[in-house]
């Protein structure tokens, strides 16, 4: 048997990501962390996200703030989408005291299982104010339809 | 130096706002080097003229009303994990800030206040003749 190096509260955090997953896999937009993709092995935090429906998109809003765009990752393959990127405590090697830690750094990683019924190709991303929104625009057969009736 | 100053660590600390209103806290991170303290605040999704700082007498108060940016409709919605509303903080400064001269800037969702320390506190070597 091998020595494997142990990460301070890792377990714990992998206990939660599995207890999620049993859960997320039987509903829309859950997340499906794929066990080879060493992105989702090696983060730390997951930034909060709400996900809204509208008439012809899905749109998903992330909250990513303090966070450089050129430092955030997205992908879609095989019906899932991906969100990862980094967010460094601190380059300057400079004497400080730190009073109070309350917001997450390190690695971040998120990711969905689209709908079937959407267009992959035209999925847009916008970031304003360390806040992603994501446009998952919808097929054309499931957009509803308005069917007007005459009446006599 | 890398034990934390109790004394400033009382200071800095967060009070309580009684309220009935639901209040959020800004997630903040605050770090004291030699020449000045720093406090970063998560304002996500605010603009940046949303968000408000003032000093009263010793108070630091920061503060923004974040709004949805969408509406929810039929309950059409997947997953809701942020939160809307006011969100304001207040910090107590210790004593030996320099009010004058506080500078803060705003980019990407984060709120940097820089706190500079009075020149005359700042911690100097002195040498044995």
């Amino acid at each position: 048997m091998s020595i494997i190096r142990w990460k301070t509260g890792q377990d714990l955090l992998n206990f939660e990501r599995e207890f999620k997953r049993l859960f997320d896999g039987v509903i829309p937009f859950g997340k499906t962390p794929n066990n080879d993709d060493s992105t989702y092995e090696n983060s730390v935090w997951s930034p909060l996200t709400d996900i809204v429906e509208e008439n012809n998109q899905y749109v998903l809003h992330m909250d990513l703030p303090g966070i450089e765009k050129k430092d955030i990752k997205i992908s879609f393959s095989n019906g899932t989408l991906s969100i990862s990127g980094e967010r460094q405590l601190e380059n300057e090697t400079k004497e400080k005291n730190y009073h109070r830690i309350e917001r997450s750094y390190g690695k971040f990683f998120r990711s969905f299982d689209l709908p079937s019924t959407i267009k992959s190709e035209e999925i847009k991303a916008d970031f304003k104010n360390g806040q992603l929104i994501i446009s998952v625009p919808k097929a054309e057969e499931v957009k509803p339809k308005e069917i007007p009736i005459s009446v006599n | 130096m890398l034990a934390t100053n109790k004394s400033t660590e009382r200071n800095l600390t967060t009070h309580q706002t009684s309220s009935d209103v639901r209040v959020f806290r800004p997630l903040t991170d605050i770090i004291e080097t030699e020449n000045d303290y720093q406090i970063r605040s998560e304002f996500p999704g605010v603009e940046k003229d949303q968000v408000n700082i003032k000093i009263e007498k010793n108070q630091l108060l920061i503060s923004a009303e974040r709004k949805a940016n969408y509406e929810i409709k039929e309950e059409k919605y997947y997953r809701i994990e942020r939160s809307f509303g006011l969100f304001k903080r207040t910090f107590l400064l210790p004593e030996d800030s320099n009010l004058e001269l506080v500078t803060a800037s705003f980019e990407n969702g984060l709120l940097l206040v820089t706190i500079p320390k009075k020149a005359e506190v700042k911690p100097r070597a002195i040498e044995i003749n």
